[in-house]
C-alpha cells in the first residue's frame, strides 16, 4: 500500500446525493428553499453536532434542497454553512429521523459518499465491490489492470 | 494490480487507501476521488510503497 487519507466529507454532488436518497427510498426535493422544522429556536441543545455551531440559527428551516423520509414530518435541509460547505442539518426533536437513518443521519452520509465514490472510480476504469462490515463500515474495493 | 479501499465509517469519515501505485503516481491517481468527496484537506499518510522507485524500464547491465 502506497497512500492513506482519511478526513470528514463534504456535500459537492447534489445529483449523487438524489441517487442515495432514491436508493433509501427519499424523496429528494431539489431546490426547496424550506424544509421542516420545529419552526422556533429554542437553544435547547447544545451536543457537539448542535447545528447552531456551524449555521446561523437565524437561517434554520432554509435551505438550498430538502429530503423527505415518507409519513415523517420533520425533513432534512441541505444548508450552506458559515464556512460556505453544504451540511445536513435537521431537527433531531423528531426521533423518527434518525430512527430511520441513524444517528447524525449516518445511513445517508454513506450512501452519498458510495455514489461519489464509485462515479470517480468507474470514470478511472475501475471494477468495484462493495461489502459492509460488521461494526457498519462501509468498504469499496476498487480495483484496475 | 492497482488498487483502491474506500472506507466509510458512520461518523461519515472516509478512509482511501491505494496499492499497486508507486511514487506520485498514487497521489495523482486518487486526486479526482479525494476532490470529488471533499477530503482533499484529510490527514495523509504515506505508505513504505510511495517510496519505492518503478522497477519498469530499468535494464540488467552486465
Amino acid at each position: 500500500m502506497s497512500h492513506m487519507v482519511s478526513g470528514e466529507i463534504e456535500i459537492k454532488d447534489i445529483d449523487s446525493m438524489q441517487e442515495a436518497c432514491e436508493s433509501l427510498g427519499l424523496i429528494f426535493r431539489r431546490g426547496a428553499t424550506t424544509f421542516e422544522w420545529f419552526g422556533i429556536w429554542v437553544n435547547d441543545y447544545h451536543g457537539k453536532d448542535a447545528a447552531y455551531r456551524k449555521i446561523d440559527p437565524k437561517t434554520f428551516g432554509k435551505c438550498e434542497h430538502a429530503i423527505k423520509i415518507p409519513d415523517v414530518l420533520y425533513e432534512i435541509g441541505l444548508v450552506r454553512d458559515k464556512e460556505g460547505k453544504l451540511r445536513l442539518a435537521y431537527d433531531k426533536y423528531d426521533e423518527q429521523i434518525e430512527n430511520n437513518l441513524g444517528v447524525g443521519v449516518y445511513k445517508l452520509v454513506q450512501a452519498y459518499a458510495e455514489k461519489v465514490a464509485e462515479k470517480s472510480l468507474r470514470r478511472k476504469g475501475y471494477s468495484i465491490t462493495k461489502t459492509v462490515q460488521s461494526d457498519g463500515k462501509v468498504v469499496l474495493r476498487a480495483i484496475r489492470q | 494490480m492497482k488498487e483502491i479501499k474506500v472506507i466509510i465509517d458512520q461518523s461519515g469519515k472516509v478512509k482511501v487507501e491505494v496499492s499497486g501505485i508507486s511514487g506520485k503516481d498514487c497521489l495523482s491517481e486518487t486526486k479526482e476521488l479525494e476532490e470529488s468527496l471533499g477530503i482533499k484537506n484529510g490527514e495523509r499518510k504515506l505508505k513504505p510503497e510511495y517510496h519505492c522507485l518503478p522497477v519498469k524500464g530499468i535494464r540488467n547491465a552486465r
